[in-house]
């Protein structure tokens, strides 16, 4: 079994089940969600707060295990690995982009593009290199030594996108990546997905409930109550202006 | 599972210069717990002076040696201050980071690497309390022992091995007292798991 392979379904889910205990009462954020995403397909989670969107993603990134039900990664079950493994596939095989950027405020631009690489065990000045290209890539060559309090929201996610792009993941995990972001600057950001998607075959795989994800998403996964309600195809939607 | 993946790494000079930019970021809010370990090396370097000088020098100035031993109950007492205070910084620390220390961990963070950044952070606490506890230590001393002896205080600078050796000891006590007080924070910190630590707000 190797995460190198080429799997036509890169993410599946069989009866993927989740429970949280808070006292006495367990709540199901999850229930029975069997989702297959393709190598190479964009696809929106969507659905309200508290529909187990985040759940879902956490379950996909290998943040969080299971109650029931597994998760296949490349034909893996990640519920299978050690700490170490997963620690592994975790900085490898996935990028992940949050809300709120999670950049580490300590460091520069660079350094946190960097840090994946640190991980992942890649020497010094081919890590720079790297970086430095990526930030260019997304726009940010001439911001490469600024910390993240000296970026707008729109460029902190920006460096976000090419910090999940160091290791070259096979899947890109993002969490409403423009939750926090204007109009314009979402927009911004939902293109340079698409892009990614299109330009490095990336997998990319967002949970959330922006409107304007829906005209670039391959496919579009509603879920409500930890349910999947419907999931609709490229051809079935209709490009919203 | 075959041995499908590869090495996660984390060298001990990256994990020292993520650590050190944390300690500078928070020097304000780690100065109060700074200072009690400092308090603690002026007690230590002071009784272990005062101890060599009255050693010594007691046949000269006809002093008790056993007045000193009371000096041991101050010392343990500023080390315990020390300990809880720094352990206390230290946890708010891991609060304010729970969402930085979710994001290493989704980078490929081992909770290994994780306890590593708090103990070099502790570890840097601690020299930098030794090395201010030992100068006021040494000062402090000197001073007092000037104000009743006069030059014979100058005893104590006479030989430069046994003054380094107070340096050591000072250093080595403060870095030991932090790396004890960073122990349940670090390996709080270390066993966050991602998913909450993630979706943690202060």
């Amino acid at each position: 079994m190797s995460f190198d392979e080429y799997y036509e379904y890169i993410v599946e889910t069989e009866n993927l089940t989740k429970v949280y205990k808070l006292g006495s009462i367990s709540i199901k954020a999850l229930s029975n969600v069997n989702l297959k995403v393709k190598t190479g397909e964009y696809v929106s989670i969507m659905g309200p707060s508290g529909s187990g969107k985040t759940t879902l993603f956490n379950m996909i990134g290998g943040l969080d295990r299971p109650t029931s039900g597994s998760v296949y990664i490349s034909g893996s079950d990640i519920s299978k690995l050690d700490a170490y493994e997963l620690a592994w596939l975790r900085c490898r095989k996935i990028g992940y982009i949050f809300q709120t950027f999670n950049l580490l405020p300590t460091l520069t631009a660079l350094e946190n593009v960097e840090l994946p690489m640190i991980f992942a065990g890649v020497p010094r000045e081919k890590r720079l290199s790297k970086a430095k290209k990526l930030l260019e890539m997304v726009g940010l060559g001439d911001r490469l030594n600024h910390k993240p309090q000296e970026l707008s929201g729109g460029q902190q996610q920006r460096v976000a996108i090419a910090r999940a792009l160091a290791n070259d993941p096979s899947i890109v995990l993002a969490d409403e990546p423009t939750g926090n972001l204007d109009l314009s600057t979402g927009l911004e950001i939902i293109n340079m997905l698409r892009k990614l998607n299109k330009e490095k075959g990336v997998t990319i795989v967002t949970a959330t409930h922006d409107l304007k994800m829906i005209n670039v998403s391959d496919r579009i996964v509603w879920i409500r109550d930890g349910k999947i309600e419907r999931i609709q195809e490229r051809a079935q939607l209709s490009v919203i202006k | 599972m075959d041995a499908a993946v590869g090495e996660v790494k984390f060298s001990l000079k990256e994990a020292f210069y993520l650590s050190l930019e944390q300690f500078k970021l928070r020097f304000g809010k780690m100065l109060l717990a700074m200072a009690t370990v400092t308090l603690s090396i002026i007690f230590v370097v002071t009784f272990s002076v005062y101890s060599y000088f009255f050693q010594n020098l007691s046949g000269e100035i006809g002093l008790e040696r056993q007045t000193l031993s009371q000096w041991y109950y101050f010392v343990i007492l500023a080390m315990v201050v020390a300990i809880v205070s720094i352990s206390n910084s230290l946890l708010m620390s891991v609060m304010e980071r729970t969402k930085e220390i979710g994001t290493l961990k989704c980078l490929g963070a081992l909770d290994s690497h994780i306890l590593l950044l708090f103990l070099i952070e502790a570890s840097l606490i601690g020299l930098v309390g030794g090395i201010v506890g030992f100068l006021l230590g040494m000062i402090a001393s000197f001073a007092s022992l000037y104000a009743q002896f006069g030059d014979l205080a100058f005893f104590i600078f006479s030989n430069a091995y046994q003054t380094l050796n107070w340096f050591w000891m000072a250093m080595a006590t403060s870095v030991f007292l932090c790396i004890v007080a960073s122990l349940y924070p670090a390996r709080r910190a270390a066993n966050l798991r991602p998913a909450e630590a993630l979706r943690y707000e202060l």
